[in-house]
């Protein structure tokens, strides 16, 4: 019985986003990390494999897959690198100051704390790292969430897919803003479009910045098919595949939450 | 006179077997693996666990135990604390009771016991957490949760059950 109420006093200081609960879970998430490293490296080594092992049958397809992609990029990269050549001549034209493009931290992921009710992962990389709330976390392929909370040793990575991910966007192709609200599903919302919006399914979403948090152009997704009457984004990170993040440190100021808890102050 | 060393650490053994075995558990499925359904099983084995070790050994699995086991699942995923650890112990709580009218019955009735509790513990988890949340939530990831679960527990059952031989088979 008295755990029982301990558990439910637990709950109510937690929801209140008492300090205390904050500091308890980076102290015990810190003592973890080296227990949670030493396991996950093997164990996604046999995943590996086991994946490697399922996958096999499709590699020739995936082979001319990716041979066939390799072309398009080579294009496009001597595309890109034409129109950062002519960017930066007419920057310096302009006397338009270059965009920061942030100092990047590596971490590994040593937990994945995303199921159930919360989407979260653990990284391996602390205030020792050089890692702050509120840093924007990318792969290759694109944000994937932000740190919302840091011990010296480990941070916790929020994902954009979470029930209490807010993030500020920008499609694209119109220019128009959103917010990018997270639901627990793999493809979150877009709120508080214009009613004359253009947007549309296929339509790339990237980070606005004008949230003060993250820093803007960072690719987010895919507009998808509308959805109980809101467009939903599907990310273009494959959760599944990451093992490596990058946290982008551009020291952007802003109002950052200290858990997933305080997040849902936000919304 | 005093035990010898080999038999006290073999006590010893016995003794934490069901905490240690539940704690593995519950740092493997903090694992990031790319395996088919993992991710939606994981939440649910150590809820498996405390069901399996509150029914077969519930005085090795003590109350305690099983709200610090939740405690620690609670700070490692960042959810709200307290809530597994409140979950497992009414998990814990139902089952114990019941050791002496399962002690004698065979598999298929634990496995019935299991599907009705498990579904119990994640409607519950989900109004709960739907509460806290101040949101309706989805019902289909819960669903997935509680059938895959109740898919696998014969395989859990059968690995926790050669544990519990090994280590406790009669002299």
């Amino acid at each position: 019985m008295a755990l029982t109420l301990t558990a439910i006093g637990l709950i109510a200081l937690s929801e209140a986003n008492s300090p205390f609960a904050g500091r308890m879970r980076t102290q015990v998430v810190d003592a973890f990390t080296p227990i949670l490293a030493a396991i996950s490296r093997p164990v996604e080594s046999v995943s590996g494999w086991l994946g490697a092992m399922a996958t096999a049958s499709s590699l020739r397809e995936e082979n001319a897959k990716l041979r066939a992609e390799i072309e398009t990029l080579r294009a496009t990269r001597v595309r890109a690198a034409q129109i950062e050549s002519e960017n930066r001549s007419l920057r310096s034209l302009l006397g338009a100051p270059r965009m920061n493009e942030g100092r990047p931290i590596a971490a590994r992921i040593i937990a994945d704390t995303g199921r159930g009710f919360v989407r979260s992962f653990l990284i391996a990389s602390g205030t020792a790292h050089g890692v702050r709330r509120g840093l924007a976390v990318v792969t290759a392929e694109g944000l994937i969430g932000r740190v919302t909370e840091v011990g010296e040793r480990s941070a916790r990575v929020l994902l954009l897919v979470d029930l209490n991910s807010r993030i500020s966007v920008r499609v694209q192709r119109t220019r128009t803003r959103a917010i990018l609200a997270g639901d627990n599903t793999s493809a979150p919302r877009l709120l508080y479009l214009p009613q004359d919006t253009k947007v549309r399914p296929g339509d790339r979403v990237v980070t606005s910045g004008h949230d003060g948090v993250l820093p803007p152009g960072i690719p987010v997704g895919i507009v998808a098919a509308s959805d109980g009457g809101y467009l939903r984004v599907r990310p273009h990170v494959s959760w599944s595949r990451i093992e490596f993040v990058r946290v982008i440190d551009y020291e952007a100021k802003g109002l950052v939450p200290a858990s997933p808890s305080a997040a849902r102050q936000l919304k | 006179m005093k035990a010898p060393l080999t038999h006290v650490l073999d006590d010893l053994v016995r003794k934490t077997a069901p905490v240690a075995v539940t704690s593995v558990l519950v740092l493997v499925a903090l694992m990031h693996l790319s395996i088919p359904g993992f991710a939606e099983l994981a939440p649910m084995l150590p809820v498996m666990a405390v069901y399996y070790w509150s029914v077969h050994r519930p005085e090795l699995l003590p109350f305690w135990t099983v709200f610090l086991i939740g405690l620690v699942i609670d700070t490692l995923t960042g959810g709200t604390l307290g809530f597994n650890a409140l979950m497992l112990l009414l998990v814990s709580a139902f089952m114990r009771p019941q050791q002496r009218h399962l002690a004698e019955r065979g598999f298929a009735i634990h496995w019935v016991i299991f599907m009705i509790v498990v579904t119990l513990f994640e409607f519950l988890r989900w109004i709960l957490m739907a509460a806290i949340a101040q949101t309706f939530l989805s019902l289909g990831d819960p669903a997935l949760r509680v059938l895959l679960a109740i898919a696998l527990y014969p395989c859990l059952s059968w690995f926790l059950l050669r544990i519990d031989q090994a280590l406790f088979k009669p002299a």
